[in-house]
């Protein structure tokens, strides 16, 4: 260490000036003897190496089990588990794949979906959901290319459900998830240009990308809080929303380039994208930005914002469906896509 | 460039293994333009200021120790204070005194329309105009000797750790630590380590996570507000400008002792003042000296009785509390600490406090602690009327709703750790006792620390709130 050079290696005080007794005794007083400097060096790096191992149990302690800190991290793990059981058999049956947040987790009822196309005439399909917690457009881009772009697991139809600003042009909200679960290295530079431009960005993304605990930290805070504060489940959104009510008041206008980047690429791989609005208690307006772009790039669009048979009151919290309103919206979905036949 | 951010950490750590390895004139030419790169990251137009600032005051020192007539060296110390006060008020004060004369001739019936210049706040700028001041008021004084070497200088004023936010270091400490081969005790790598980590902690998980709480409720109309909420979001404000502050001076002294300098104890736990005199002696302290060197004493201090004193006092406090902002409400605040320490002194009496025993001690410094958040409220505030608004709801609807209960728990967890902390400093009267307990304990102390930075970082990273004083 340069420091500790430094002490050991003390320069002779100037004898030129003055003060030259005072700064003698200044020297004598501060410079230690060798062996004292040794144990407070030792002593210090001991403290240090006890931090590092510290962190390191934590860490271990994490990979170990972080599928027990929330249920969206083992969906977040299981990302190529569902992309190759989707494309894994030789079959003929048409591949779907649901693709969305928690409103979708919530409002795609599978079983509810499958039957549907059971009972009509429309050959076999095979259909999986991906749901990660808190996304938007830009976790479900990254997705789509890191995860679905090989050739054999491009499935067919991609139907993706979205609510108010989903599909506008945002950075990622998770970068430090995207760092560790479904990140390719291919994509560093559009990731660097789009989402994270920051060079603090950057040191984050890749701590991220090595540690579990550093990926999840959000999660962390978020578990403990709502263990050990009263009320927190109910104050923190309210903080959450006065905080926002602050940022949004600088008003833009809405951009899509990642939208159109995403349907280039799925043209590309042969996939057909459908957009669904999904439905929620407060409307929400789908600009006609957003469907002129669904009708230039000759993209289909389901409006199920207002779907017959879904009161509010089954969607309790005002945007995640109850089971009896999944079962609904999954039915009026199958029937939609087959009498549109957007597969074909 | 901020000091909790990977970009600065590794600014630093390549301008240390390269300053380890010169000798000292080496080590200061590294030193200046380390610093001017980290000033220049802020904003580069503002190094002609700071470069102006420095030449002025070496020039003018050099010319007064050369002169012997009084005159001629009131003049030249005329000149360096107009030349530092001058830069201070057009960028700081114009548009504030601007505004308020014309809203004044307009109301006396003369309506104005003075030139309204944007000027933008040049980072830091109350510290390091302070800083050269009392350097050439110092060599007036005869208190310090004036430098020949413009470098030395140079790094007296730039030098990175306490450029942008202080302490505001006197010439006689730290020039002489600038001009000397630079001596490393063997406890520096400990007590930069543990100066480093304690501002880090202070900064990234105390103010950065008290800051969402007291930007929510301050931009929140009273109304929408209940009294509990009020409180709790005064309180995190409170710890929001500790943390952030105490933060950075931390980290400067820290950074600086791994560099060989000592730079001056800024914080001494100021919610444990007793009484506001008291809190003023533990808060900012590198300002409060220099205010009361430099302003109090020269206005008369405690000589010529009693009146004189608690006018000198307010005055003093109302120019403290101008320093911090060009707004009514730093006004305002100033003055409130200036009646405090007044009240304080009446009801005291002359001569030392009496020692307190300690229920009567905690009652004080709670009393005290809510004083002072009085006056963060004033600090805070958009406007009086909002601290008037604010008051009135924390008298008639105090109710602990969900978001009160959040805050409070939020407050706990981050805040309650230092407290303790402090609170064994404050027995123990040491600004580091973690250094009395074995090693194993203090890496306890320290992994606590770490992980809490790590995993318990803010929404959303804020700068140091100092830095726009």
């Amino acid at each position: 260490m340069p420091v500790i050079q430094e002490i050991t290696k003390p320069t002779k005080p100037d004898t030129t000036t003055p003060n030259v007794v005072l700064v003698e005794e200044t020297l004598q007083e501060q410079l230690p003897r060798a062996d004292s400097v040794q144990r407070k060096t030792t002593s210090e790096l001991k403290v240090i190496g006890f931090v590092l191992c510290g962190m390191l149990v934590i860490e271990l302690l994490m990979v170990t089990f972080e599928n027990r800190l929330s249920n969206d991290v083992s969906h977040l793990k299981s990302f190529e588990i569902i992309a190759a059981s989707l494309c894994d058999e030789q079959s003929s049956a048409t591949t779907v794949l649901f693709l969305g947040n928690s409103m979708t987790r919530h409002g795609f009822d599978e079983e509810a979906f499958l039957n549907a196309v059971r009972q009509s005439d429309h050959g076999e399909m095979k259909a999986t959901r991906i749901s990660p917690d808190n996304t938007a457009l830009a976790e479900w881009y990254y997705i789509y290319e890191n995860i679905f772009t090989d050739k054999d697991r491009t499935p067919d139809l991609m139907v993706i459900g979205f609510g108010d600003g989903h599909l506008i042009d945002h950075p990622s909200r998770h970068p430090n998830r995207l760092a560790r679960y479904y990140f390719v290295r291919n994509h560093w530079d559009e990731l660097t240009a789009d989402d994270i431009s920051s060079f603090e960005q950057q040191c984050e993304f890749v701590l991220a990308e090595n540690s579990a605990a550093f990926a999840n930290r959000d999660r962390i805070q978020r578990r403990l809080f709502s263990s050990i504060i009263p009320e927190y489940q109910t104050g923190m959104p309210e903080i959450n929303d006065r905080l926002g009510q602050m940022i949004s008041h600088i008003e833009q206008t809405p951009t899509y380039h990642r939208l159109h980047k995403l349907l280039s690429l799925a043209q590309k791989n042969g996939t057909r994208i459908v957009f669904v609005a999904m439905p929620t208690v407060d409307e929400y307006e789908v600009t006609s930005a957003l469907l002129d772009i669904f009708a230039a790039e000759d993209v289909s669009f389901i409006d199920a914002r207002n779907v017959t048979g879904i009161e509010p009151e089954m969607i309790p919290d005002g945007i995640h469906m109850n089971a009896d309103a999944a079962g609904i919206y999954s039915k009026f979905l199958a029937r939609a896509l087959l009498n549109n036949d957007f597969d074909e | 460039m901020l000091f909790n951010s990977y970009t600065f950490w590794i600014f630093f750590g390549c301008l240390f293994v390269i300053y380890h390895r010169l000798q000292r004139r080496n080590q200061n030419i590294v030193l200046l333009i380390g610093s001017y790169v980290f000033y220049g990251c802020w904003d580069w137009r503002f190094l002609g200021l700071i470069a102006l600032s420095t030449i002025v005051d070496y020039c003018v020192a050099l010319a007064i120790t050369g002169s012997t007539e009084q005159r001629r060296r009131k003049l030249l110390l005329a000149v360096s204070i107009c030349a530092n006060l001058g830069i201070l008020l057009f960028f700081k004060y114009y548009g504030f005194f601007a505004g308020e004369l014309e809203v004044l001739l307009t109301n006396i019936g003369v309506p104005a329309m003075l030139p309204t210049l944007n000027i933008v706040l040049p980072v830091g700028i109350s510290f390091y105009t302070f800083q050269t001041m009392s350097y050439t008021i110092d060599v007036y004084r005869g208190d310090c000797k004036a430098t020949r070497s413009i470098l030395d200088f140079a790094v007296y004023v730039s030098f990175f750790p306490q450029l942008v936010a202080g302490p505001i270091e006197r010439a006689s400490h730290f020039l002489p630590q600038v001009q000397k081969t630079r001596v490393h005790a063997s406890t520096d790598f400990r007590d930069g380590l543990f100066l480093i980590l304690s501002g880090l902690f202070r900064k990234v998980v105390i103010a950065d996570n008290m800051a969402p709480l007291a930007n929510v409720i301050f931009s929140t109309s009273a109304a929408d507000l209940s009294g509990a909420e009020i409180l709790l979001g005064v309180y995190a404000f409170a710890f929001q400008i500790y943390g952030d502050f105490s933060g950075y001076s931390q980290i400067a002294r820290g950074t600086a002792k791994w560099l060989g300098f000592d730079l001056m104890v800024n914080f001494a736990r100021p919610y444990f003042a007793l009484s506001a005199s008291d809190f003023w002696r533990r808060w900012h302290i590198s300002l409060s000296q220099w205010l009361r060197d430099y302003l109090y004493i020269p206005l008369g201090g405690s000589r010529g009785g009693e009146w004189r004193t608690h006018r000198n006092l307010t005055l003093t406090m109302l120019l403290g509390g101008l320093w911090h902002g060009a707004a009514w409400t730093f006004v305002v605040w100033g003055l409130y600490h200036g009646v405090l320490q007044a009240i304080f002194k009446l009801v005291q009496g002359p001569g030392k406090p009496k020692p307190l025993s300690l229920p009567h001690r905690c009652v004080m410094i709670v009393f005290m602690f809510h004083l002072t958040c009085f006056g963060w409220l004033l600090f805070r505030a958009e406007s009086m009327s909002q601290v008037v608004a604010f008051s009135t709801q924390m008298a008639t609807h105090f109710s602990m709703t969900p978001m009160a209960w959040t805050m409070l728990g939020l407050i706990t967890f981050y805040v309650i750790p230092l407290l303790a902390f402090e609170c064994w400093c404050e027995i123990e009267n040491v600004h580091a006792p973690v250094f009395q307990v074995h090693w194993a304990w203090r890496g306890t102390a320290y992994l606590y620390v770490v992980a809490m930075i790590v995993f318990f970082p803010p929404p959303m990273p804020s700068q140091f709130i100092y830095f726009q004083f």
